[in-house]
């Protein structure tokens, strides 16, 4: 089983990135990293389904809400993050729509380990059924550094369509130049592809082809397969 | 070597099951003194003799995916099986081959993807695919009134629910688990969805397997997709301590193997009630098995198994009563694993059927029958 070279993944990029210059779109260009598995069938095989890291920030508009004991709500507050505190979720009385307000203003919670035992009690399933569950803060480590990671990991789940795709939102503007460009898009599909190589367990490799579809959302470009 | 390690040492292939067509064996269930069920990727249950591990029968009828399977706790008689195809359905496991005894089902729009019965027998409860955008459902039945259902919670996953757990002690106990990621634990005696949501805990990738665990039963083990691991002890909701016990996103990172290496994947886990530990088996890609115990230190390796599958194993069971260990998998085999005397070769391809002991007494007037058969090692 081999990972895509380099150079291929290179050369992917450099097109897609060509085809944005040679026809300007008026908005925020995104690309997007498809992922076909051949020789899997969703039905019988384990699901393929989980988060991954990606070394770069795909998301830079991403919010994130702490909440917070007295330490973390300071922690946020010098770092000008919003926060709310214990007391600042009981006001909202487990009122349905407050709460589900509260999930949509936000892209992702964090909660400290004295707080996040208490959720359910205090806000009730409303961050549940939205998705959007906060994922513990512990005090050893860094708050920035922990906003970093939520902002930076990605679901995939592969379920009745056999494609999986991820957005790595990455501004393709005009004023990004040429090479610069190339490296830093091609380093955001590398760890994708090399953690979702790892994901698969070693016997579906052996009988999988992988189809790595680079692509922009408006052009699909590039193509490259892998055997 | 302490008393488990001492079980597991002894362990080797007794019996092994190889049926004719290529099919996933993904579920097992068993009860003391009933037959062994086994669910197949190609939607049907079969039910082996456990052993001997013969075929007695197959129960047909599921037109989907297979999500689980369980038998009645108080009897090896009553089994019951969930699948996406929308039904839950409970078997006569003294009869295969005839119809199901009871089906169950909900909103037509319903795939179950997860199936459990409470420790009393008496509730029955299904996890639905997602449907829509972000509903998925808990569905709850009298399983002695297939016609009615009992309720449904609808607010505490927004994704596929991958596992219903119920606790093996209380039976207003549950544990779901989804592709969201979170495990919810729920008390059932109270009311609303809302006053039952008990705790929520983050797994913050995709739950696969979900298994009550700890002397008092209140720890739960969490096995993600991605082959995560996180044991939780919902002892300390109350307390200043944390919940996380033990937490890795990526188990194969970890190195209980003597070569120092970690598993590639994980199958499961069960808590040892006598031995008063988690079991939790992993495998690697060449199909050896390893069986390791998991608690606040991580993963630790009781016995590596080689020689058995050939392909990912999908699913494994402890039975206590007889020490045994059986293990199905993707390569359609069904192995018993047991404290035999001697170990027998491992040939892999050729049938291993080794003959039972009350076989080789009902034989009076060979002398030597027993020697002159036995397959040399």
């Amino acid at each position: 089983m081999s990972k895509v070279s380099r150079d291929t993944l290179y050369e992917a990029v450099k097109e897609v990135l060509q085809g944005s210059v040679s026809k300007p779109r008026k908005f925020v260009e995104s690309v997007e990293l498809q992922i076909s598995l051949k020789n899997y069938d969703p039905q019988k095989d384990k699901r393929f389904s989980g988060t991954v890291r990606l070394k770069t920030l795909p998301r830079p508009k991403f919010s994130v809400c702490v909440l917070g004991d007295q330490q973390h709500c300071d922690e946020a507050k010098a770092a000008a993050m919003p926060h709310m505190d214990i007391e600042a979720l009981k006001k909202l009385n487990k009122n349905k729509k407050l709460v589900k307000k509260l999930a949509k203003k936000y892209d992702a919670f964090l909660a400290s380990e004295s707080l996040i035992k208490q959720i359910p009690r205090i806000l009730g399933p409303g961050l549940n059924k939205a998705g959007k569950f906060p994922s513990l803060l512990t005090h050893n480590e860094n708050l920035n550094t922990k906003v970093d990671e939520v902002k930076s990991t990605i679901k995939f789940q592969m379920k009745k369509v056999l494609c999986l795709a991820a957005r790595l939102q990455h501004p393709l503007g005009s004023q990004l130049p040429g090479v610069s460009a190339e490296e830093k898009l091609a380093e955001r599909p590398c760890p994708v592809h090399q953690e979702h190589h790892g994901q698969t367990p070693a016997p579906l490799l052996r009988k999988t082809f992988l189809l790595i579809n680079v692509e922009n959302l408006q052009i699909p470009v590039s193509r490259v397969f892998l055997s | 070597m302490d008393g488990l390690e001492k079980k597991l040492d002894a362990l080797t292939i007794a019996q092994r099951c190889h049926p004719e067509e290529p099919t996933y064996l993904l579920h097992l269930a068993l009860q003391p003194g009933g037959p062994l069920a086994v669910s197949c990727s190609s939607f049907f249950i079969r039910l082996h003799d456990q052993n001997t591990l013969d075929l007695l029968g197959e129960c047909r009828g599921h037109g989907g995916a297979m999500c689980g399977l369980t038998f009645a706790h108080s009897s090896p008689v009553l089994l019951y099986s969930g699948s996406a195809d929308g039904t839950v359905r409970a078997w006569d496991a003294r009869r295969p081959g005839s119809e199901a005894v009871q089906t169950f089902r909900s909103d037509p729009a319903h795939c179950y993807s997860s199936v459990g019965l409470s420790c009393s027998d008496t509730l029955l409860c299904a996890g639905t695919e997602q449907i829509g955008d972000d509903d998925s459902f808990l569905v709850f039945w009298d399983s002695r009134k297939a016609g009615a259902l009992l309720g449904t919670y609808s607010e505490s996953h927004s994704d596929d629910i991958t596992q219903v757990c119920f606790h093996p002690q209380d039976k207003d106990r549950l544990a779901s688990g989804s592709t969201d990621g979170l495990v919810n634990v729920f008390d059932l005696s109270q009311g609303t969805e809302e006053e039952a949501l008990l705790a929520t805990c983050n797994s913050g990738s995709s739950a696969a397997a979900v298994c009550w665990s700890g002397a008092k039963h209140s720890q739960l083990l969490c096995l993600s997709h991605d082959e995560g691991l996180h044991l939780w002890d919902l002892s300390q909701l109350e307390t200043d301590e944390p919940l996380t016990l033990f937490s890795a996103t990526d188990a194969r990172s970890l190195t209980p193997l003597t070569d120092g290496g970690g598993v590639d994947y994980l199958v499961g886990g069960q808590w040892l009630q006598e031995d008063q530990k988690l079991l939790v088996v992993g495998g690697v890609s060449s199909g050896d098995l390893h069986l390791m115990e998991c608690d606040s230190s991580g993963l630790h390796l009781l016995r590596s198994l080689e020689g058995g599958h050939t392909s990912t194993v999908r699913c494994f069971l402890w039975d206590a009563a007889r020490g045994a260990l059986i293990t199905g998998g993707e390569d359609a085999q069904l192995l018993l694993w047991k404290p035999e005397g001697k170990r027998l070769s491992a040939g892999i391809k050729e049938s291993m059927k080794s003959k039972s002991a009350l076989k080789l007494k009902s034989r009076p007037h060979k002398k030597y029958g027993y020697q002159r058969e036995r397959k040399g090692t």
